[in-house]
């Protein structure tokens, strides 16, 4: 080779290094094109005709504008972020990627952004930062906060200050802009997310509106002084958060600095300070719009798959920050006054955490926007490499922090050697988490530290080492030797009697020490998992969460493991006694053993278990199952499958929210093929309407949510026909089942107000001037649009769906209506209350209302209207060891090997309704001989019923009911025999009469179903803070009002058997007369004070609906009246009647 | 005084007419007096039944997708038109006040031998008073030509009791009778009777309970 040839080659090599080098400090913007362009991973939303904003090191999708994709409403939001990695993201079929991100977009108080444009506003080309701009006025994230952001936020006209009492009536064009642009920086790990308000109106915007200002005059002359005290939205007082809404997703686990992980307790303490405040009269309690939550600097995510995120404020941003302008009376800071801690230009307020939505506010809005002008305010969204260091390391570089660096090492206590992956908490001098550190593959962790005193802790499988102090000196370097803590390894076997290895699950149940003298149960703040504890202590002693937390003796569960080949290998914490409780479902025996651990010993166990329930011709199925496909859980499909089958369900039905979810494949990976078989199936979850299963569908693999579909502003009807074109064998055979539906603003029958009562829907709302104080609730702060109300306000709800989930195993609290329990000892309960508390047993009222509804009494409304509903019990498990199985259905199919099932002949038996909904017992119901779900005709109304009951050994039940239209019919202790137990009795019955029985027993499950002590947040408790302002929320039952925690116990209840007694008595063609809704009522507080928590039920003689009430010769004449069958001289709500006329159509 | 004769006159000219037609259409009424957050709460269905040459020119007019069934948007519109014939006469009085009706609901369907049933929800809101004489009257108008008289029913639920009535009372519903115009209707007198709760009811056992759930009661 010539000198040339090499100097030309050498010129070459360095043009193209430069090149490369200018490659890589670019950023691009870019519109999805192709799927190579997205990202990919478990919780990937991205789409073609998404925008893409790229540099050397991440890539982020940005939703092109229409609804959400997500779990929030609108489009243009941040939905999938990752690190640039050298293997390809995208594919064909979404990518590979590691997104593990939900979704982000801007929040001014609780207005989001519609967008109607989605733009390019800098490709990068030119060597600066890429940007695309998402801009569009407001839209409400929930319909019910609507009256809310338009008074307070001014975004729309308000035409007429009386059109602020009704939600509907809102339609005034808007006066204010959003725009967001996310900008991204060659070669920088964030993206700069700027969000601007314009008031793009051609009049200055008052903010609060000048609307909502004269509405206050107006209501100071027209309404009573004690109805709404709105003082607090004077203009003095008022300035409007802002900020984001963040969904980070199940996959993440957050952490605030200065917090640390665990933000449900911290959060907890942050609401019960005020609280305290306020019931202690110190003065120091926050004021609206002063929110209570928690202050930080910033949110972190972190997570072992090798992905984070953080979100903080630019404190360079143009606005005010919201907290640090928050003050008391004494001219102090609200917060700092309070909480005791220290205000910056960048702390941040996170208000609520529920459902997977986190909000956060740290900007303020002005009281008034010139025509216009615009504020602003930026974040920055970082991403990392999985742990909190990572991300700090850019905020430090941001913010211009002076640092020093840290590096370590991680191994085992015993045996030395290196502990990859192992988790590293860093705490300042006073014990407050500050950063997180991942160790790499052979132990070694680096990152950056503020000079100052701190100390470390190694995490490794919820085991936490003692803590090593350390300093970090600016500019130098600082290395520390960790030990992580040793476990004791356990293998477990199990088999059946024949030797055949079983799927099967361990549960280990630790104490704290009869004395008490054991550590803290668990360390939160620190990222280790809450035990689950046997919940006996908490409810009665009213402790919060980290009072509970603290003073807890008892057993707790350490971990559970789940086996699908009979081999489970478990590591515990050495020194102490383990006991180990094997299982397989409720069909099967448990097996225990107690073990001693010993740092770096392992310990082998074998187990037997038997099968004793017969269930001959039954499968047992889940119908409601979550897994990684849902943005809340991050659950593995293996996990998911090995957990449930585990538990010794035989059908698992998969009902991802919003995402159509394929078991099967899953099934043959793991051999399971003869334990258990599989549905499609979907949860379709809307924000405000309710959520609803539909199984079996078609699977679209080319979709990236595999053929969910968008839900916002559609009516019930739309929803569920479009669930039903879904199916897979045929629309009349797909089968919509209604979840949870007396959840707040997640349950369907709570959000369209379905009469806890009767079953029926109210009709149109009165928001008039003359009714606004009784109508308050509703017209203000209720659900509203086209949606929830037709162009006449009649409401939109509709009955057009096959199945409820009276029997939800993540729904602790109550199956039924609240009653008054048999005792109220050791409840806090107001004194006025408690002398117009009724006998034990009584449905509790309040406020003229159902004080909380249950869905098994919902459902026997729905029968004692004629409607057929399938009852249908569920577990709505998202993660493996929550509850999968508990409840469960047993389905007839008169078959006990699932290899036989096909989808049509599983969907068939459930239509035949011999389906039994428990959490244990299994149990069997025949009347006259016909079992659950057929019509039996019993002229003359002599009826011979038979309950057969078996339950498992480590099952106790004692108690069995029968309930015919709605009442108790007979009630009848149970004593098992080798677990087994048969009643028979006949009745007379005097009218047509749906009869159900149901078994339970009183001794709470624990370990095998795990209770739950831990109350999930939902949104509404998250919005209650802001009701609560005005005047909604509280409750006069005090202690009696249902908490969503308790231990899971036995109880199983079986679909109707429907007696025939009279044949066609109304000419109808149909043998069966159903007995038309309730007639109780609950009183008017005011008219009836003493009666106001006692529900009203007509005297039983006359009562229309008593099955067992022999009625007088006249009254047994049944006359057809407006198409309706009644019986002359009955009582009757002719509510009930005019909604029964037009269904009786010739 | 001269515009009552005349108004009486013209009632007169039209109960003629409605003999002329009668069988044509029926009208009754059905009642429930009730206590709700409202107060106290009266829900009066006016049914009405249109057969013969009537009900055909109507099922034409109204069966807008000519299904030969009335959709709910059809039946209402048809049940609006036909509202003021059916209501026409039916008069809420309270304590000797008129009421006015707070809402109405309406709906119609096509019956067997092709006849139209109208059925319209009033709802009424009495006030918030312990006690309340309510009658229910026919007052004559041109309205309600073809079917001046009506059945009328009505059905009192607790924890409202009546006190009085001036018709037959069976348990709690009085009636049925028949509404003559101008005569003194469906009086009854109802107030908040003595308390009766559940007690003995429903007793429960919760799935998943924390010791303040309701626990059964025994028997």
């Amino acid at each position: 080779m010539s000198a040339f040839t090499r100097i030309i080659m050498g010129l070459s090599v360095v043009a193209m290094l430069s090149a490369g080098c200018n490659e890589s400090r670019t950023s691009n913007a870019r519109r999805v094109a192709t799927r190579t362009d997205l990202i990919g991973g478990p919780s990937a939303l991205g789409e073609l005709g998404d925008f893409v904003l790229e540099n050397s090191k991440v890539r982020i999708v940005i939703q092109d504008k229409g609804f959400s994709r997500g779990f929030g409403v609108y489009g243009g939001s941040l939905i999938d972020a990752d690190r640039l990695r050298s293997t390809p993201g995208g594919d064909r079929s979404g990518g590979t990627g590691r997104d593990q991100f939900g979704e982000l977009f801007p929040a001014a108080l609780l207005q989001a952004l519609v967008p109607d444009t989605v733009e390019i506003l800098s490709d990068g080309r030119d060597g600066g930062e890429a940007r695309v701009r998402v801009s569009g006025n407001g839209g409400d994230f929930l319909s019910l906060s609507k009256v809310l952001n338009r008074a307070a936020l001014s975004s729309h006209v308000i035409n007429n200050p009386l059109d602020l009492i009704n939600a509907e009536t809102l339609s005034g064009d808007p006066l204010v802009r959003y725009e967001v642009i996310y900008a991204l920086r060659p070669d920088e790990r964030f993206v700069r997310i700027t969000v601007r308000m314009i008031n793009e109106s051609e009049e200055p915007v008052l903010i609060p509106s000048q609307a909502f200002r004269d509405l206050l005059e107006i209501a100071d002359d027209f309404l009573d002084d004690d109805f709404l005290d709105l003082s607090f939205l004077s203009p003095d007082a008022f300035q409007a958060p802002l900020g984001m809404v963040v969904l980070f997703g199940a996959g993440n686990q957050v952490f605030c600095p200065g917090v640390g992980y665990g933000l449900r307790a911290s959060l907890e303490d942050a609401y019960g300070a005020n609280a305290k405040a306020v019931a202690d009269k110190t003065g120091l309690e926050l004021k609206f719009p002063a929110l209570a939550g928690i202050l930080t600097s910033g949110l972190v995510t972190t997570s072992p798959n090798g992905i984070s995120y953080g979100l903080f404020s630019d404190p360079k941003s143009s606005t005010p920050n919201f907290v640090k302008s928050r003050l008391n009376d004494n001219g102090e800071n609200a917060y700092e006054a309070l909480y005791g801690t220290k205000v910056g230009d960048d702390t941040m307020l996170i208000p609520f955490i529920a459902s997977s939505f986190t909000g956060v506010f740290y900007a303020q809005a002005p009281n008034i926007l010139s025509p216009g002008e615009a504020i602003e305010y930026a974040t920055n969204f970082i991403i990392g490499d999985g742990d909190v260091a990572s991300i700090m390391d850019v905020v430090y570089d941001i913010n211009g922090t002076a640092t020093g660096m840290l590096t370590g090492v991680v191994s085992d206590a015993v045996t030395a050697s290196p502990l990859p992956q192992a988790s590293v908490v860093v705490s300042d001098s006073e014990g407050n988490p500050i950063s997180q550190f991942f160790a790499d593959g052979t132990g070694r962790l680096k990152g950056r530290l503020p000079p100052g005193r701190y100390q470390a802790r190694v995490v490794r499988e919820n085991l936490l080492s003692a803590p090593v102090p350390f300093n970090v000196t600016e500019g130098r370097g600082t290395h520390i030797v960790l030990t992580g803590p040793t476990p004791t390894r356990v293998v477990v076997t199990v088999r059946d009697p024949a030797g055949q290895l079983l799927p099967a699950k361990v549960t280990v149940v630790g104490d704290t020490g009869e004395n008490g003298q054991a550590t803290q149960l668990v360390d939160i703040k620190h990222g280790l998992e809450w035990r689950t504890t046997d919940f006996e202590e908490r409810r009665a002693k009213g402790l919060n969460f980290n009072e509970y937390l603290a003073a807890y003796r008892g057993q707790y569960i350490e971990t559970v493991a789940y086996t699908e080949d009979g081999r489970a290998v478990l590591e515990l914490p050495p020194g102490r006694d383990w006991q180990l409780v094997v299982s397989r479902g409720i069909e099967y025996t448990a097996d225990q053993v107690t073990i001693r651990g010993e740092a770096g010993r392992t310990v082998q166990v074998a187990t037997t278990l038997e099968r004793v329930v017969d269930t001959s011709g039954y499968l047992s199925a889940d119908f409601h199952l979550h897994a990684s496909p849902s943005l809340d859980s991050s659950l593995s499909l293996p996990d998911r499958v090995r957990s449930v089958v585990g538990e010794g369900v035989e059908i698992l039905v998969a009902t991802d929210h919003n995402f159509v979810t394929d078991y099967w494949p899953t099934i043959e990976q793991l051999g399971l093929q003869q334990w258990a078989t599989s549905m499609v199936g979907l949860e379709l979850t809307t924000l405000e309407s309710g959520h609803f299963n539909g199984f079996p569908l078609k699977r679209n693999v080319g979709a990236m949510t595999r053929g969910a579909f968008e839900w916002s502003l559609k009516t019930p009807d739309v929803l569920f026909k479009t669930l039903r074109d879904m199916g897979s064998i045929d629309p009349a055979k797909t089968i919509i089942q209604v979840n949870h539906p007396r959840d707040q603003i997640l349950g369907y029958f709570d959000q369209y107000s379905v009469s806890p009562i009767t079953g029926q829907v109210p009709g149109p709302l009165d928001c008039g001037i003359a009714n606004i104080a009784e109508n308050a609730g509703d017209c203000l702060l209720g659900v509203n649009g086209p949606a929830f109300r037709d162009a006449e306000g009649n409401s939109t709800f509709s009955y057009e769906f096959d199945a409820i989930e009276v029997l939800n195993g993540s729904v602790a609290g109550q199956m039924m209506h609240l009653r008054m329990p048999e005792s109220i000892d050791g409840l806090t309960i107001p004194e006025d209350t408690k002398k117009y508390l009724p006998d034990a047993g009584t449905v509790l009222c309040e406020g003229g209302e159902i004080a909380f509804p249950g869905v098994l009494d919902d459902w026997f409304n729905m029968l004692n209207l004629g409607r057929r509903y399938i009852g249908l019990g569920t577990s709505d498990s998202h993660t493996a060891d929550d509850h999968p199985g508990v409840g469960r259905s047993f389905v007839y199919v008169g078959d006990d090997d699932p290899l036989k099932m096909t989808d049509e002949r599983i969907v068939d038996a459930v239509r035949t309704r011999r389906v039994l909904m428990t959490t244990g017992p299994f149990v069997e119901f025949t009347v006259n001989g016909k079992p659950m779900g057929t019509d039996v005709t019993a002229t003359g109304g002599e009826v011979e019923l038979q309950v057969d009951v078996q339950v498992a050994p480590w099952i106790k039940v004692n108690r069995g009911v029968i309930w015919g239209n709605g009442q108790m019919l007979k009630r009848f202790d149970i004593q098992t025999k080798n677990g087994r137990f048969t009643w028979k009795e006949t009745l007379k019955l005097a009218r047509d009469t749906w009869l159900v029985a149901r078994v339970t027993g009183d001794e709470s499950l624990f370990p095998i179903q795990r209770p739950v002590d831990v109350p999930p947040i939902q949104i509404a408790e998250a919005l209650s803070s802001i009701a609560s302002v005005f005047g909604f929320g509280d409750s006069d039952l005090g202690d009696l009002a249902v908490e969503r925690t308790g231990a899971v116990r036995p109880v199983a209840v079986t679909n109707p058997i429907w007696v025939d007694t009279n044949g066609d008595a109304d000419g109808d063609g149909k043998a069966f007369e159903a007995p038309g809704p309730s007639q109780a009522v609950c009183p008017d507080p005011d008219l009836a004070p003493e009666a106001q928590f006692t529900l009203q039920v007509p005297d039983p003689t006359t009562q229309a609906t008593n099955p067992l009430t022999k009625q007088e010769k006249v009254e047994t004449k049944w006359i057809k009246s407006f198409g309706y069958p009644r019986l002359r001289g009955h009582l009757y709500d002719v509510r009930a009647v005019f909604d029964q006329f037009s269904r009786h159509s010739h | 005084m001269r515009v009552r004769l005349v108004f009486l006159a013209l009632s007169g000219l039209l109960c003629a007419t409605a003999h002329a037609h009668q069988g044509l259409s029926a009208r009754k009424a059905l009642g429930t007096l009730r206590s709700d957050q409202h107060g106290l709460v009266l829900d009066l269905m006016v049914w009405m039944r249109i057969s013969g040459t009537r009900a055909t020119r109507l099922r034409a007019q109204y069966d807008f997708d000519r299904n030969g069934q009335l959709s709910a948007l059809e039946g209402r519109a048809l049940a609006r038109l036909m509202a003021p014939e059916a209501i026409g006469g039916l008069t809420v009085d309270v304590a000797g006040r008129v009421q006015s009706i707070h809402r109405a609901e309406y709906r119609a369907k096509i019956a067997a031998k092709g006849a139209v049933e109208v059925a319209i929800l009033l709802n009424y809101r009495l006030g918030r008073m312990q006690n309340l004489a309510v009658s229910i009257k026919s007052v004559l108008t041109k309205e309600a030509p073809r079917s001046p008289t009506l059945g009328v029913e009505l059905s009192v639920l607790p924890p409202l009791r009546i006190t009085n009535s001036n018709q037959p009372i069976r348990g709690a519903v009085i009636g049925p009778m028949r509404l003559a115009p101008l005569s003194d209707g469906l009086m009854v007198d109802v107030g908040y009777g003595s308390v009766r709760s559940s007690a003995g009811g429903s007793p429960t056992e919760p799935v998943q309970s924390g010791p303040n759930t309701a626990v059964p009661k025994p028997e």
